[in-house]
């Protein structure tokens, strides 16, 4: 057995608990060896509803995944998190250069960082990802301003918070379950976007928006950093809970009536048609005019990007988002990135699956957790192989 | 012929506006494009002639970021420039695309300009989707009022409309036809009175065409055709044209000017009859200009152009202004929304018991409170669209 860490990626999901495990080789490749999958329960929109439910489904899921990598011991567990009860603010902090000709120093980028750092948080909530988007030396952005000169050092920090007993909840699914630790928790939008993008657009800016069963997740990366992230509490779900309000479903039926008739962009004969619900003309069966089903999904996902487009309204003003991409079970849906494209004004595409993605895993639902394993290996890279100790846990073992 | 040219611009203002003037490009016999905006990026990429970047001081060359007075000021600061662009001017049109800050706020004040200078405007506006919200669409409706007030004639061209046409080709084409429409409106009517057609309007005429004594409404429509049976093909898209639909447009026009882009293969006879057909849509009266031109690269291609105005007092307010509006605008929609409620239940036609507050699979769950709204209620609910779920 090869020295290689093994990391476990947890999702407690809407729609499904999922666990997969991974070895970060040493030139920082995934290679991924088994996962575990438990139906869903416990989870409503993204959020822990019922704790004994969500837990023991998601600890099966651990179990199958362990399971098949035999005696192997996990080293880092990686929990995405998502759900209603994510708030973010963009903080700056600020810090004058102390040296006489302005060279910047390490204490200064310091000083800025814990300025930007110290928000004070409401008493119930505390911080998920802190995350440095980068520094303006005198209103000029710069990546790394080390050895640089200027007067004024600013540092520009997206810090995502949640509620407290929320995330200890989460945690607790894990915690409670033998030996494991968490390592890292992050937000699902982020994790999802690490999946999905090369180095390449995250250095060039990209939007990811991750369209879950409970919630919709997104994540804007702009020269290599996290910009902006967060959640619009609007998914999959929502879609279907409209169609049986609009069209007086049961929830199973606008389910099914969803996944059989649920596209975009109808032609004029369909729109113009009727779909039957079971197609068997049985009791029950009943007619339902596809544009119904057409309208009704439509101005959801159009409320939907709007909302997104909102949020991050300063950067697509300024044309700084040269591209979007959209993943999550809910981007299946037939020509959603055409009316994404519309609302947005910004091209956009379906996302691909990482290359390192097993054929199993390549599905746009297991982006997020696939993305964890890539945030794993992005941190190992960082800070050397096990060294460990990452904020969250600090904060949270001390409890 | 060719000094006309020197007479005709076409004015981009706000983002949408300058975008369009890209296909305005050498489409209007030598006229130029001048773009107007408050962003120094959307100015930068701009190909126009002339460019104005607008309220420098005042958004920081960042655009006003949907803020209407912020543009108006901005507008304001740098009223002798526009001024001196449009100097000299006798034909204007106005391309804006309306909802957004510059587009609605400068594209009113450019016109007023115009019209002291005393040019012969008419303006090209788009008008947001009805989801883009309802601040966006009063925005928008507020600022067509006002052009159509102060303009010759302004044309409306409701988003929703023109993609509704194009809904089972492709959604961004939406945007790219309301341009290509504003391209051909704009070319034929350049071409009309730059006496390059085989029939010609003057200007005079054309100035005669679109003015009237009392306010009018104006009805715009275009439609191509190419290939086998051009010709019907085009009448069926010119009498089938979405932008008709709006409530802005006029059906019947007092005043028509009727134009025929085409090629040298087309029998008289029936371009003859095309006209006819073109003119019948809108009017049976004589006070009808046809225009045609030859174009040598239209080979069994046409397109038709058609711009009239109705006059008709009675529904002309003077556009209110922003500040008195808000407070009764929201007073009056919550009424509205009361009575259409019962409407709706009288008809059997839309089932809902209850519109408010209906959250079903959700009922369980927190509140999912963004912005004002909760997110858990259907989206068509809350926008009080109507779905139509059993046969009429």
């Amino acid at each position: 057995m090869n020295n290689n860490p093994i990391v476990l990626a947890l999702e407690i999901g809407t729609s499904k608990m999922i666990a997969v495990t991974g070895e970060i080789l040493n030139s920082s490749e995934i290679n991924v060896l088994s996962f575990g999958r438990e139906n869903p329960g416990g989870v409503k929109k993204a959020d822990i509803i019922d704790l004994g439910k969500a837990a023991s489904l998601a600890q099966s899921a651990i179990e199958q995944a362990q399971k098949k990598i035999g005696s192997a011991d996990i080293d880092f567990v990686y929990l995405a998190i998502s759900g209603s009860q994510i708030s973010a603010i963009r903080s700056t902090g600020s810090a004058n250069i102390s040296a006489i000709d302005g060279t910047i120093s390490k204490q200064d980028i310091e000083r800025a960082k814990s300025d930007a750092k110290s928000k004070i948080l409401p008493p119930d909530a505390c911080f998920i990802n802190r995350i440095c988007c980068g520094y303006y030396i005198d209103g000029q952005y710069v990546k790394n301003p080390e050895g640089r000169k200027g007067g004024l050092l600013e540092a520009e920090y997206w810090l995502m918070y949640a509620n407290k007993d929320k995330i200890l909840n989460a945690m607790s699914v894990v915690q409670t379950f033998g030996n494991l630790e968490i390592e890292e928790i992050l937000h699902s939008g982020i994790a999802s976007a690490l999946a999905c993008t090369s180095p390449q657009q995250r250095e060039n800016g990209v939007l990811c928006i991750d369209i879950g069963c409970g919630a919709t997740d997104y994540a804007f990366f702009k020269n290599g950093k996290v910009f902006q992230a967060g959640t619009i509490p609007v998914g999959g779900d929502h879609i279907t809970n409209d169609l049986s309000l609009g069209l007086r479903l049961s929830m199973k039926n606008a389910n099914k009536t969803k996944l059989k008739y649920g596209k975009i962009i109808p032609t004029e004969d369909e729109l113009r048609g009727d779909v039957w619900l079971n197609g068997d003309k049985s009791i029950g069966d009943k007619v339902i005019p596809l544009a119904a089903i057409n309208k009704i999904i439509c101005v959801r996902f159009e409320e939907l990007f709007s909302n997104i487009r909102s949020e991050l309204s300063d950067y697509f003003a300024n044309g700084n988002i040269p591209e979007v991409l959209l993943t999550g079970g809910v981007s299946r849906t037939q020509d959603l990135s055409g009316l994404a494209s519309t609302v947005l004004g910004v091209q956009t595409r379906n996302a691909r699956a990482a290359e390192w993605a097993p054929p199993i895993l390549a599905s746009p639902e297991y982006s997020t957790v696939l993305g964890l394993l890539a945030a794993a290996s992005r941190d190992m890279k960082k800070r050397g192989k096990k060294s460990g100790g990452s904020i969250f846990s600090n904060i949270f073992k001390k409890r | 012929m060719s000094n006309f040219g020197n007479f005709i611009k076409a004015a981009g203002i706000g983002g949408g506006g300058v975008n369009s003037l890209e296909y305005l490009r050498g489409a209007l016999c030598g006229g130029s494009c001048l773009a107007v905006n408050t962003d120094a990026k959307s100015i930068e990429a701009s190909l126009a002639a002339e460019k104005i970047l607008i309220g420098k001081s005042i958004t920081r060359s960042m655009g006003a970021g949907g803020d209407i007075s912020l543009a108006e000021r901005a507008a304001q600061d740098d009223l002798d420039a526009i001024r001196a662009a449009l100097e000299g001017v006798k034909l204007l049109f106005i391309t804006a695309s309306l909802g957004g800050g510059t587009g609605s706020a400068v594209a009113p004040i450019v016109a007023k300009i115009a019209r002291d200078l005393g040019i012969c405007t008419i303006a090209f506006c788009t008008l947001p989707f009805s989801f883009e919200g309802q601040t966006k669409t009063r925005i928008a409706e507020n600022a067509f009022k006002k052009m159509r007030a102060i303009c010759n004639a302004a044309i409306a061209l409701p988003n929703d409309e023109m993609l509704a046409e194009s809904a089972q080709a492709n959604i961004i084409s939406a945007f790219e036809k309301a341009s290509l429409c504003i391209r051909a409106a704009a070319g034929s009517i350049s071409n009309l009175v730059s006496e390059r057609g085989l029939i010609n309007v003057d200007f005079n005429s054309l100035k005669n065409t679109l003015q009237t004594s009392a306010p009018a409404r104006a009805a715009f429509s275009f439609g191509s055709g190419q290939g086998a049976n051009y010709v019907s093909k085009a009448l069926k898209s010119f009498e089938s044209f979405p932008a008709l639909k709006s409530k802005f447009s006029a059906q019947k026009a007092d005043k028509l000017l009727v134009g025929v882009r085409t090629g040298s293969d087309m029998p008289m006879a029936q371009l003859k009859e095309t006209l006819i057909a073109m003119a019948s849509k809108f009017t049976s009266s004589e006070n009808v200009s046809f225009g045609v031109i030859i174009e040598p690269s239209f080979q069994k291609r046409i397109e038709l152009t058609a711009l009239g105005l109705e006059v008709s007092d009675e529904l002309f307010e003077e556009p209110e202004t922003q500040e008195e509006e808000k407070p009764k605008e929201t007073q009056k929609k919550a009424r509205k929304t009361r009575h259409n409620k019962s409407v709706e239940q009288n008809q059997s036609e839309f089932d809902f018991v209850d519109v408010d507050l209906k959250r079903g699979f959700f009922d369980d769950t927190a509140r999912n409170i963004y912005g004002k709204e909760d997110l858990d209620v259907p989206t068509f609910m809350r926008r009080n669209i109507k779905i139509q779920v059993s046969k009429k």
